[in-house]
């Protein structure tokens, strides 16, 4: 076959699927941008300019900005912070391991709405976790652990969905780190947590921040679990974008907010990366 | 059964040129090895006449057919490949008999010619396995059977045996090169090994960053390298730059970094500066009446079991000897050995 | 590489004794029982809740197990119709997604091009966009189009999500299979098309199995679209258990739900992950 003839080819057999997506997600990012500046605002009536954001960026939107930006960095970053110890753990091998890493595969395969109810279940006022902490008599009365203005509930439901992913994603960075390496690094001298700072933290963590952005993402624009286990005030960024343009047909400002968190996701991404740079420079 | 032409064969990735301007010839039913270090070109070109790989510059043909344009599963030229490349859902019947299949033969003149196949290659019975039950060496058997149960124009072997251990390398090859004369196919063979180079090729072809160094039959290529390459990657050599003081009509006089030394050969043209070589096994301790006398003193001895390597040191230039059996001299000592006159190669 | 690190350095450290001898390992395996396996036994406990005796504090358990909470869920909630809608809408989708990414996983697996990366990325970014962002904005795109609240705008919405799952298992099934193989085959007189039926499909059967499994699944689980296109008219088991969530909290109805959407996701999970190791072409390259 000619060369032109083969590219001609292989555009033809990529054009279904890339097609597909590239069309609706244009579709989806257009309409956005295009809403966000007054096309199809209210109900029918188009007025372009800027007025939707004025209309957008008051107290309510911050609060919401905020909140959501707290519990995503809280599941992500945090969720990092603790998959490292579990991770380096899970590179020995000793009884149970298998078991324990079975277990904690099982979070993966739950959708964010089951994760919810699972951990509603345990955290509400006369849940398990309560009656617990109330017969080992650690508390005097049941804490109040959903729907608080914290969002302590959504916290720990996404680190109880999230932080299994991130280990596995870390688990896997860290098996490609050379046996070697840490070997000829404890031959040299160098003890456990040196180890772990010069050779295994510096070459696990460009790896592991794919998994932190993505469950940042996630997190950040959270509608199910905020749901059904947020606070009352303020909602979530999704919660508030969903009502303004459901229930309020405010379909400009719906827009602002989906392009303020999809900027903010970037944003995060960008800076995660040179930040991950800047870390294993300066610990390492 | 084909004559092979490649002329002018250029290949590059980029920069780099990977085989430059490259011509030879395999006449029909010869077994033809195309040896080298790794990154030399030969597997480049093996695919080359092959179709997998496409070509810059140059052309091949197939007695008179011109390939360049024949895409690969129109050419006759089937490779055994140094990973088998079994195709790993069929059964070794079905694999050997695909390139059959491919052809349109029927199913009864398949399996026929498929049991036939097995037979000459020592794999009877085993028909109905699965290519991940078998033994690397039965593997290869397969690949080997696949290959020629086609009767392709031309047989190419991508070193087929470099992931066998050394005693399973030695039988299959005899093997192979018995299979290739009774077939009376002609066959391209890639090694980087030149031991097994030697032991089967009618002629060899050695390569060296995309160039041919040499051209011939096994033992020519041995007792006459024509280039220092050759000289050094066949074989060992000792290569010492030398002056030409006279040249006659029976061999040249040489005035060498070890001595003065007579040369039966002759060089190319009249030049006075020249590198010359000979084989380590072929010194001699001196003999009254030997000439090219070399007094050296022993600077390492080691005893290999049917040999021993001796090294020697003469006007700093430590030279190879090769004794059969143990040697008499202790490390320090002076020794006098001679180079026969016509064991002495002048290099390109 | 087997991966067996001794912690040589340990031996003296309180920490390295404790990591070696047994107490820490059964500390975590006895933490992640509990911080895994308590959520979902109490989840079941509560769908097995007999309404005659109910299930209050301080009782740990619930005092007697009942399959009504079972029978009322399948006879008094649209919980029949959300199941069917679920299972109609995954084939859909993973069929179409199916259909739209053989093509490319082809072409992606076995052709080197210009662009390829971008486009992988491109296949990836359903998944990292936010799901409501989405949802919302498409659900606009199809109210104009006059998809809203269709069963077709469904499909299209669901394969848009689920594609990505699909093509990338299937390209790197295809990557998988070793070169040495398509040029044998080529070699011995196979051309393109041949090659794609007598050797690439056979070779990636497990590779498609396990995506159309992974990419049923995720259909089934798929909610923030559903409930903004779908809901009202259209139900599936997800926004069904929103439901119950939310406006109409019945932990016990919740409770029937969550295990008819987890347990036959879990089964099928497994069931992918068996396929994915029978695998021709994992072994093929075990033997190089």
């Amino acid at each position: 076959m000619t060369k032109r003839g083969h590219r001609l080819a292989v555009l033809l057999l990529v054009f279904p699927a890339v097609g597909y997506v590239a069309l609706f997600l244009a579709a989806v990012l257009i309409m956005t941008l295009l809403q966000s500046v007054g096309f199809f605002s209210f109900t029918a009536t188009t007025t372009i300019g800027l007025d939707e954001w004025a209309k957008l960026l008051d107290g309510q939107t911050w609060d919401s900005f905020i909140y959501s930006l707290r519990i995503a960095l809280a599941s992500s970053l945090g969720g990092l912070f603790l998959a490292y110890p579990i991770a380096l753990y899970l590179r020995n091998n000793f009884r149970g391991k298998t078991i324990i890493s079975n277990l904690l595969r099982v979070p993966l395969f739950l959708p964010a709405l089951v994760a919810a109810f699972l951990i509603l279940n345990i955290m509400s006022f006369h849940g398990i976790l309560n009656e617990t902490l109330l017969a080992l008599r650690i508390i005097k009365e049941p804490l109040r652990m959903l729907h608080d203005d914290q969002g302590i509930g959504v916290l720990v439901i996404q680190i109880w969905k999230n932080l299994p992913f991130q280990t596995l994603i870390l688990t896997a960075v860290l098996t490609n780190v050379p046996r070697e390496l840490e070997a000829a690094a404890r031959n040299l001298g160098a003890g456990s947590f040196s180890v772990f700072r010069f050779v295994l933290f510096p070459l696990s963590l460009p790896g592991a921040v794919t998994g932190v952005v993505l469950v940042f993402i996630g997190v950040l624009g959270d509608f199910a679990v905020n749901s059904i286990a947020g606070p009352l005030y303020p909602p979530s960024l999704a919660i508030r974008m969903y009502l303004l343009g459901h229930a309020f047909s405010e379909w400009g400002q719906a827009a602002g907010i989906a392009i303020i968190t999809m900027v903010t996701a970037l944003v995060f991404a960008v800076l995660l990366a040179r930040l991950a740079k800047l870390t294993v420079r300066l610990v390492g | 059964m084909a004559r092979l032409r490649i002329t002018n064969l250029v290949k590059s990735y980029g920069d780099q040129v990977v085989v430059d301007h490259l011509t030879l010839d395999a006449a029909d039913g010869e077994f033809l090895t195309l040896l080298g270090p790794s990154g030399c070109g030969k597997t480049t070109i093996l695919r080359a006449i092959g179709g997998l790989v496409e070509i810059d510059g140059g052309e091949i043909h197939f007695d008179d057919r011109l390939m360049n344009d024949v895409p690969p599963h129109k050419r006759s030229a089937a490779l055994v490949f140094q990973s088998y490349a079994l195709f790993p859902h069929m059964t070794v019947g079905e694999n050997i008999g695909f390139g059959l299949r491919m052809r349109g033969v029927a199913q009864r003149e398949r399996n026929e010619a498929v049991v036939e196949a097995m037979a000459m290659v020592n794999l009877e019975g085993l028909t109905e396995r699965m290519p991940g039950q078998l033994s690397g060496g039965q593997q290869q058997r397969v690949a080997l059977a696949r290959a020629i149960v086609t009767r392709p124009d031309i047989l190419l072997f991508d070193e087929p045996l470099s992931n066998l251990d050394a005693k399973l390398r030695e039988r299959l090859r005899i093997e192979i090169r018995e299979l290739q004369r009774r077939l009376k196919i002609t066959a391209v063979y890639v090694t980087h090994d030149q031991g097994e180079a030697m032991a089967i090729s009618d002629r060899i072809v050695v390569m060296n960053k995309g160039r041919i160094e040499q051209v011939g039959d096994p033992a020519t290529i041995y007792r006459h390298p024509a280039t220092s390459f050759t000289a050094e990657f066949i074989g060992q050599a000792n290569i010492v730059e030398a002056r030409v003081s006279s040249v006659g009509p029976e061999g040249c006089q040489l005035q060498s970094s070890v001595g003065d030394l007579t040369a039966t050969a002759r060089p190319d043209g009249a030049p006075d500066h020249v590198f010359i070589t000979w084989r380590p096994e072929d010194m001699l301790p001196h003999e009254p009446g030997l000439g090219n006398r070399i007094e050296a003193r022993v600077v390492n001895s080691i005893f290999m079991g049917n040999l021993t390597d001796l090294f020697i040191e003469v006007n700093g230039i430590v030279l190879r000897v090769q004794r059969p059996g143990a040697v008499p001299w202790q490390v320090g000592e002076t020794i006098a050995m001679s180079v026969p006159e016509d064991r002495i190669q002048i290099l390109r | 590489m087997n991966g067996r690190v001794t912690f040589r350095g340990g031996r003296r450290h309180g920490l390295g004794q404790a990591i070696r001898s047994g107490w820490l390992p059964l500390l975590l395996l006895f933490g992640s029982l509990i911080i895994i396996g308590v959520p979902i036994v109490m989840a079941v406990a509560w769908s097995l809740v007999d309404p005659d005796n109910p299930w209050s504090f301080p009782d740990v358990f619930p005092p007697s197990l009942s399959l009504a909470q079972w029978q009322y869920v399948f006879k008094y909630t649209d919980i029949v119709r959300a199941i069917v809608t679920s299972y109609e809408l995954a084939a859909a989708s993973t069929l179409l997604a199916f259909v739209l990414s053989l093509p490319t996983a082809y072409a992606i697996g076995r052709f080197d091009f210009r662009g390829k990366e971008a486009i992988r990325i491109l296949l990836l970014l359903p998944l990292v966009l936010p799901g409501l962002v989405v949802a919302l904005f498409l659900s606009r795109v199809f109210g104009f189009m006059g998809l809203a609240q269709t069963f077709p705008g469904l499909v299209l919405g669901h394969t848009l999500l689920v594609l990505p799952y699909m093509a990338r298992l299937m390209s790197t099934s295809f990557e998988a299979i070793p070169r040495d193989i398509s040029d044998a085959a080529s070699n011995l007189g196979a051309s393109e098309l041949r090659k794609f039926r007598e050797i690439y499909l056979p070779m990636i059967m497990p590779g498609i199995f396990a995506g159309a499994i992974l990419t049923f699944i995720a259909s089934l689980e798929e909610f923030a679209l559903t409930f903004v296109i779908g809901t009202p008219d259209y139900q599936t088991i997800p926004t069904i258990l929103f439901g119950f969530l939310t406006q109409h909290f019945v932990r016990t109805n919740a409770a029937v739900v969550a295990l008819i959407l987890m347990v036959p996701n879990v089964v099928m999970l497994f069931i992918a992950d068996r396929a994915l190791r029978a695998d021709f072409v994992a072994s093929a390259y075990g033997k190089l």
